[in-house]
C-alpha cells in the first residue's frame, strides 16, 4: 500500500516546463486519495487549455504509474481556481521572490 | 479507474507542422531582410515613393516576415485560447503554399518593379491571406465564448483584408493610373491599416493573453483593454477616412484621430506595465524583456507623432526622413521586437510539445529555458536593440556612417536570433539536474 507522502513525493519530480517548478510546490495538486485499487488525484493547472500545462496532468499520472499503481485517475478541477498564493515557499524562492 | 493519455491533451491545437512551416518561413526571410537593409541601405532609405527596394524590404517585413509569423502563431494560439478546433488545417496548409509562392513572386515584382509580376504575385498573395481570413474568421465564429484576444484578433483580420485589397489596387493602379491624384494619400491608409488595425491590435490581443500568463498574474482585470480597443478604432478608422477624403475632414481633424490612436498606444502600454508590476516571477525572461522593448518602441513613436502633429515640425528632409524613420522603428522596434521575444517562448514550446509532451512523468524533460541559448539570446537583445535605436535615429537625421555600423549591429542581432531559434529543433542543450523539492 502507498501512502500519500509518497505519492507526493513522486509528484515532485513532474515540473512545469515552462516555470521550472513542480507541481506539488506550484499548489496544483488540491487532493490525493489512496484507495485499494489505485489513486485518484484532484488537480488544477495555472491556464485552462493551454496545451503545454494539459501535458503536465498527463505527467501526474505518467509519475504515479511509474511506481507501479496501474489505476491512477486524474480530475482536472477548475474551482476554487489556482492562484498564484497557493505556491509554496520554495516556488516562490524559486521563481526570485 | 485508469485514463488514457490522450484524454487530457488539448486536442484542440492543430498539426504542430501548420505553425512550423510559418515559422521557418519567417526567420529565414527575417534573415533576408536584415542582409538587404544593410546592403541596400542606400538606396532603401533614400525616398520611399516607388523606390523598388524600399518596397521590396518593406514588404519582405510586412508580409515575410510579420504577417507570416502572426499567421502561423494564430493558427496554433486561437483555438487554444478560445477552445475551438480550427476550422480546417487542409485549408491553412493550403493558404501557406499560395501565399508564400505569391510572395517570392512579389518580392520579385517589387525588385524590378515589374507590373505583370507585381501583380500575379500580389493576387497569389491576397488569395493566401484570403483562405487565412475565411479560415480563421469561421474558427473565430465556431468559439463559445469570445474574450479580448478575440475581439482584437476579429477586428485585426478586418483591418488585414482591407490593407491586402487596397495593396492589390495600387498595384493595378502602378499600371492603369485610375487613382485620380493624391496617390500618396492612399499609400498612407493602406501603411496604416496595416501597421495599426493588422499589426498592433493582432500584438495587443495576443499580448492581452500571453504576457499575463509569462508573468504569473492572474485575475488582474482587465478594466483597459475594451477602452483601448474603441479608442484605437476610432483612430484608425477615423484617420483613414480622414486621409481618404481630406475635403470632408481636414488635416487638423485628420490629427485628432491620430492623437487618439496614441492615446490608445500609451494606455496600452500603462496597461503592461500593471502586468508587470504584479508578476509572480522577479526575473524577466527574454520574452518580456524583448516585449518591454517593443511596447517602448511603440509608446515612443506615439509620443513622437502627437508631437510632430501638434507642433507641425518642420525641418530639411523631413518628407523622406520622418516617415522612413517612424516606418524602420514602428516594424523592426514595435513588431519586430514583439516578435522576436515571442518566439523565444514559442518555438521551444512547439518543440516541447511535439517531443516531450508523452514522455513527462517518465522520464527526465528539459524546461522550456534549456532549449534555447538563454546569454546568446541576452547578447541578441542588447545588439538588436541598440543596432534599431541606432539606425532609427540614424535614418531620423540622415546621419549615413552611423547608420550603416547600427544596420550592421542589427543583422548581426538577428543572424544570432536565427541560429538560436532554429537550433531548438535540434534538441535541448543540456537538462540540468533539478533538486527535488
Amino acid at each position: 500500500m502507498f501512502s500519500r507522502k509518497m505519492i507526493e513525493r513522486a509528484l515532485q519530480n513532474v515540473y512545469d516546463p515552462e516555470l521550472g517548478v513542480n507541481v506539488v510546490d506550484l499548489g496544483l495538486i488540491y487532493d490525493i486519495r489512496v484507495e485499494e485499487d489505485g489513486v485518484e488525484i484532484d488537480m488544477t493547472l495555472t491556464t485552462r487549455g493551454c496545451p503545454l500545462h494539459d501535458s503536465i496532468a498527463a505527467g501526474v499520472r505518467n509519475a504515479v504509474q511509474a511506481l507501479g499503481i496501474e489505476d491512477v485517475k486524474v480530475n482536472l478541477v477548475w474551482e476554487p481556481a489556482w492562484t498564484p498564493e497557493r505556491m509554496t515557499d520554495r516556488a516562490r524562492q524559486q521563481l526570485g521572490y | 479507474m485508469g485514463m488514457p493519455a490522450g484524454e487530457l491533451i488539448s486536442a484542440n491545437a492543430p498539426d504542430l507542422r501548420v505553425p512550423f512551416r510559418h515559422i521557418i518561413t519567417a526567420v529565414i526571410i527575417f534573415v533576408l531582410l536584415t542582409s538587404l537593409l544593410f546592403l541596400g541601405q542606400g538606396h532603401i532609405f533614400s525616398f520611399y515613393f516607388r523606390n523598388p527596394l524600399a518596397l521590396l524590404a518593406t514588404h519582405a517585413t510586412t508580409l515575410g516576415w510579420a504577417t507570416m509569423m502572426i499567421m502561423g502563431a494564430a493558427y496554433q494560439l486561437v483555438p487554444v485560447v478560445l477552445e475551438v478546433r480550427l476550422f480546417s488545417e487542409k485549408l491553412a496548409m493550403s493558404g501557406y503554399y499560395l501565399f508564400t509562392v505569391g510572395l517570392v513572386v512579389l518580392l520579385a515584382g517589387f525588385t524590378w518593379l515589374h507590373i505583370p509580376i507585381l501583380v500575379a504575385g500580389g493576387t497569389l498573395v491576397i488569395l493566401g491571406s484570403y483562405v487565412f481570413i475565411y479560415n480563421l474568421t469561421r474558427t473565430l465564429l465556431l468559439a463559445p465564448r469570445w474574450n479580448v484576444t478575440a475581439t482584437f484578433l476579429g477586428a485585426a483580420l478586418f483591418y488585414f483584408f482591407l490593407t491586402i485589397t487596397l495593396g492589390l489596387i495600387l498595384a493595378l493602379n502602378l499600371q492603369a493610373g485610375f487613382i485620380p491624384s493624391a496617390v500618396l494619400r492612399v499609400v498612407a491608409v493602406h501603411a496604416a491599416l496595416g501597421g495599426m488595425g493588422w499589426f498592433t491590435l493582432a500584438i495587443m490581443g495576443v499580448g492581452y493573453r500571453l504576457l499575463p500568463m509569462f508573468a504569473l498574474v492572474h485575475r488582474l482585470p482587465n478594466l483597459l483593454a475594451m477602452p483601448i480597443f474603441w479608442l484605437a478604432n476610432l483612430g484608425i478608422a477615423g484617420t483613414a477616412v480622414a486621409l481618404t477624403a481630406p475635403g470632408i475632414a481636414g488635416a487638423g481633424v485628420a490629427s485628432l484621430f491620430v492623437i487618439a490612436l496614441a492615446a490608445a498606444v500609451i494606455l496600452f502600454g500603462v496597461d503592461v506595465w500593471r502586468i508587470v508590476s504584479r508578476r509572480q516571477r522577479a526575473r524577466l525572461g527574454l520574452t518580456m524583456r524583448f516585449s518591454l522593448a517593443a511596447v517602448g518602441y511603440l509608446v515612443a513613436l506615439a509620443v513622437g507623432a502627437s508631437v510632430v502633429l501638434s507642433t507641425r515640425l518642420s525641418f530639411h528632409g523631413a518628407a523622406t526622413a520622418l516617415p522612413m524613420g517612424f516606418a524602420f522603428l514602428f516594424l523592426m522596434g514595435w513588431v519586430t521586437a514583439m516578435i522576436m521575444g515571442h518566439l523565444f517562448k514559442i518555438v521551444p514550446f512547439l518543440v516541447w510539445l511535439d517531443r516531450y509532451s508523452d514522455k513527462i512523468g517518465k522520464q527526465k524533460v528539459p524546461l522550456l529555458r534549456e532549449m534555447v541559448n538563454e546569454r546568446l539570446g541576452e547578447w541578441t537583445f542588447w545588439l538588436y536593440n541598440v543596432g534599431v535605436i541606432g539606425a532609427g535615429i540614424s535614418v531620423l537625421g540622415g546621419i549615413t556612417t552611423f547608420r550603416s555600423l547600427f544596420l550592421g549591429v542589427t543583422a548581426a542581432a538577428s543572424y544570432l536570433f536565427a541560429f538560436n531559434v532554429l537550433t531548438v529543433f535540434r534538441g535541448p542543450r543540456q537538462v540540468t539536474v533539478r533538486e527535488k523539492g
